[in-house]
């Protein structure tokens, strides 16, 4: 399992980060980190691309499902009601999970490459080599230390990109005013808050680079956004 | 029941323990902090993959949960899909 692990996951982006390095920025890895970051990102673009445009589209929709939820069906069918109306309209909001389960070893194996520090000859491919690579970013920080700052930025980003999505409305969330869903309603909002201070006092504890993958990530996220959001609304104009 | 048949019936389960400590990781603490990605299906993959391994034994409750996983990209269409 570990050995496959190695091979399949974190000897590629163990390497992929080393190569990035010797040849493309002067040998700072920190600068390595953020060109994989965002090389990772575009291979994801197609992805995220058709979600976001989908949730743009479904602003025109919110009345009809409004009137759904308000129909009292059970979760099952308001469920289903909704999935044909997507499908009527040709839309769809989801980016779905694979997108995340994809992310999560990436993340684990770049915060491993740091941990285990930046020189481990038994997962470096024979073509590549370690020699004269800095593991300080931009000649201040050292990446296999934490450093507050990225990743109170990571933070910030994590922030500005929530509060710049337009939120999924999930199906089965029935408008009910009971007290439970009341509570995941109030907890949802918090996370919006919350979840930033989370990733900062995470991130804080972790390598610096962890925290430049995160906020270099939140970052492409962002601009991912305004991007699609000027292209789609000058689209439906 | 005897008493081994008995602990062999809760020796099996382990893995499936397991699997559900996991999914109850991923669901309190993973899942949240991606606010703008939603499970294109219902019930959502995590619900799914908990109610298959309640429902079935390990490997089925794996094998399912790891193709309804695959199949979750916007390339499909949102649908109603029960374990």
């Amino acid at each position: 399992m570990i050995t496959l692990w190695n091979i399949i996951i974190y000897q590629p982006i163990y390497n992929a980060l080393i190569f990035i390095a010797q040849h493309v920025t002067g040998k700072d890895v920190g600068l390595a980190v953020i060109v994989l970051t965002i090389v990772i990102r575009l291979i994801l673009f197609p992805l995220s691309k058709k979600s976001i445009v989908g949730q743009y589209k479904m602003k025109a929709l919110e009345p009809k499902l409004q009137a759904l939820k308000n129909k009292g069906l059970s979760k099952e069918e308001e469920a289903q009601a909704t999935f044909a109306l997507y499908k009527e309209y040709k839309i769809n909001p989801f980016s779905g999970c694979l997108y995340i389960i994809i992310q999560l070893p990436i993340l684990l194996a770049l915060s491993l490459c740091f941990t285990h520090g930046v020189s481990q000859p038994t997962h470096l491919y024979h073509f590549l080599s370690t020699d004269g690579l800095k593991s300080t970013f931009l000649g201040v920080v050292n990446i296999t230390k934490p450093f507050f700052w990225f990743a109170l930025l990571a933070g910030i980003t994590q922030a500005i990109q929530a509060f710049l999505a337009p939120q999924p409305i999930p199906a089965g969330s029935s408008n009910d005013t009971n007290m439970q869903t009341q509570l995941a309603k109030s907890l949802s909002v918090q996370t919006k808050y919350i979840l930033p201070v989370i990733i900062v006092i995470i991130a804080s504890r972790l390598a610096s680079a962890v925290s430049i993958y995160w906020a270099m990530a939140n970052i492409f996220s962002i601009l991912q956004e305004l991007y699609l959001r000027k292209t789609v609304r000058s689209k439906l104009a | 029941m005897s008493f081994y048949k008995k602990s062999l019936k809760y020796i099996q389960k382990i893995p499936a323990y397991i699997a559900l400590g996991i999914i109850w990781l991923y669901k309190t603490f993973i899942s949240p902090f991606y606010t703008r990605h939603h499970c294109i299906f219902y019930p959502t993959c995590s619900q799914y993959a908990r109610e298959c391994f309640e429902k079935y034994s390990f490997f089925t409750a794996f094998r399912k949960s790891i193709n309804r996983i695959s199949r979750c990209h916007p390339g499909n269409d949102p649908q109603v899909d029960l374990p």
